[in-house]
């Protein structure tokens, strides 16, 4: 099975030319919203070169260095390993990866975005930045916890079109369950940090950093049922919402160093695709206060 | 064998996963006044920003660009001396202002003049009347928006 797999990557069946090919590399890795996570907010000038820290209740997780540097870096790297860490959540020495690092979704990218992937990642400039060891509490430190999640919520696979739908959906489909991630911020988690799979996309309270994040399905009171999609592909741009507020926090690095650099039929198709989901009744802001109320 | 451990799982490790502290706020009714003036001020501006979105798309006709002249210039004077509606230890009660803004005033405050700088950047662009001149303001000047609340705005709750 997993050498069928790689007997398919080693010659993917419409081979771009080079440079077309890391074009397209670079929108897998905006979509997939890596740049926010590996690059050190404080040091944008080290793109990819990791030390960003992802707090979380299980502990601080710092994502690592993978600019092309030799020692610090994945330069050593061929395609295969970046196949096993991305779409099978596995390190080259075998260890499991925890699902912080979301291969839980990216399990589903396609054969050629990886290919595509790689062949960007090995044109960015590298960085010699040390990795810094994520600070766990003893019983998380033993990679071998996170084989045993594995074992117990990760399903690999690819990411399967829908032919109930239309082009413009799939392509939403697959940009946010193979490559955004929308889920993983935007629902809440069981105790064991899985994906809560009866409030996906419905908000949480508790969300990274122990902060909320909204309902992004479409229901019309808690969730976002009054936006068009072409409101949310505006939102996706510039970070605007309809009624002219702008995104903060988590959402703004996500708009900034992915969303953005999309084209703008990928933002249209992630909108389409959002706003088709089961609306799902679930309010994690408080009703909109009014600084009418002291008059009425 | 999975479905029993999924099961039993979550209980053995309740007390492993520490709960969030529930916050504890001292309301200081000095500073409602304050916070409400500045977050109409905020609101003023995004009804601003929402209806220049639709004019600057082309969504709206507005052949003379007076329409965007005139939300342009309101932002503008709406954006001016903002950081004086923060005083310190404005961070209780109902409002999403992070303590981060006094710890890091000298950042506020360079955020809170990058945008004005922005919105006389689109006020200008809107006089010449150069469309893409003008789209390039208008995102810049959200942009600065954005960086803001990225670093001195709390999620909504
Ligand atoms: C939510 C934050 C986050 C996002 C988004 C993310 N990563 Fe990571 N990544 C991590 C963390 C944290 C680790 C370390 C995991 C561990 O140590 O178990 C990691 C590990 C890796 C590794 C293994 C590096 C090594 O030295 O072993 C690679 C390669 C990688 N990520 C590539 C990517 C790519 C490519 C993307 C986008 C498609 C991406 N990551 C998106 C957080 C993230
Ligand atoms: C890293 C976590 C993260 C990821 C990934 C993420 N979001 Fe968000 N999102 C947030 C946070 C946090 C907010 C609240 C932003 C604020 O405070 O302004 C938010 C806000 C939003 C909002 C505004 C909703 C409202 O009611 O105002 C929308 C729409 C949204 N996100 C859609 C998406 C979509 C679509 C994706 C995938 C392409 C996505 N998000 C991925 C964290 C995330
Ligand atoms: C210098 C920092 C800064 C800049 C620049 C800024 N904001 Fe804000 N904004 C804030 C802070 C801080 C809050 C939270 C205020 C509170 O809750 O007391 C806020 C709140 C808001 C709110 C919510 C108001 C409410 O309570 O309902 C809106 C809407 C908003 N801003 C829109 C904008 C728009 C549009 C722009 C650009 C034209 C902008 N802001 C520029 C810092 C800024």
């Amino acid at each position: 099975m997993i050498l069928a797999a790689l007997a398919a990557l080693a010659l993917p069946a419409h081979a771009a030319p080079p440079s077309e090919r890391v074009q397209r590399g670079e929108q897998v890795l905006r979509a997939g919203g890596c740049a926010a996570c590996h690059t050190d907010p404080d040091r944008p000038d080290q793109f990819l070169a990791g030390g960003r820290a992802l707090e979380t209740p299980f502990g601080t997780f710092y994502a690592p260095n993978i600019t092309p540097d030799p020692r610090h870096g994945i330069g050593g790297w061929r395609l295969e390993d970046l196949d096993r860490a991305l779409r099978h959540g596995l390190a080259p020495d075998g260890g499991a990866y925890y699902p912080v690092f979301p291969y839980t979704t990216y399990t589903r990218m396609s054969d050629e975005d990886l290919a595509a992937l790689k062949a960007y990642l090995d044109t960015v400039p590298p960085v010699a930045r040390p990795n810094r060891p994520h600070r766990l509490p003893w019983w998380l430190a033993w990679r071998g916890v996170a084989r045993l999640w594995q074992w117990l919520y990760f399903e690999p696979g690819r990411h399967r079109p829908d032919p109930k739908h239309d082009a413009r959906w799939n392509r939403g489909a697959y940009l946010v369950e193979a490559l955004a991630h929308c889920a993983e911020c935007h629902s809440p988690r069981t105790r064991l940090g899985a994906v809560d799979p009866r409030l996906r996309y419905a908000g949480t309270a508790q969300g990274p950093e122990g902060k909320p994040t909204p309902n992004i399905t479409p229901d019309r009171e808690t969730g976002i049922g009054r936006w068009s999609v072409a409101d949310l592909a505006d939102y996706l741009e510039t970070g605007m919402d309809p009624g002219g507020d702008f995104a903060g926090g988590l959402m703004a690095e996500v708009i900034d160093q992915g969303t953005s650099h999309l084209p703008a039929e990928d933002r249209e198709a992630i909108a389409t695709y959002i706003l088709s989901l089961s609306p799902i009744r679930h309010r994690v802001k408080s009703p909109k206060r009014s600084s009418q109320d002291e008059f009425d | 064998m999975q479905t029993i451990i999924r099961r039993i799982a979550p209980a053995a490790w309740i007390a492993l996963v520490l709960g969030p502290a529930a916050p504890v706020h001292a309301q200081n009714d000095d500073f409602t006044g304050v916070i409400k003036y500045r977050q109409g001020v905020m609101k003023a501006q995004a009804g601003h920003m929402a209806a220049l979105a639709q004019l600057v798309r082309g969504r709206i006709p507005d052949p003379e660009g007076e329409r965007m002249r005139m939300h342009a210039r309101s932002i503008q004077a709406l954006l001016h001396n903002l950081a004086d509606g923060f005083p310190e230890g404005s961070d209780f009660g109902e409002t999403r202002a992070e303590e981060r803004i006094w710890e890091q005033w000298d950042k506020f405050e360079a955020a809170s003049e990058k945008a004005t700088n922005a919105a006389k950047a689109l006020t200008a662009a809107v006089e010449k009347g150069d469309r893409k001149t003008i789209t390039e303001a208008f995102k810049k000047l959200g942009k600065a928006c954005k960086a803001c609340h990225e670093d001195f705005r709390a999620e909504e709750e």
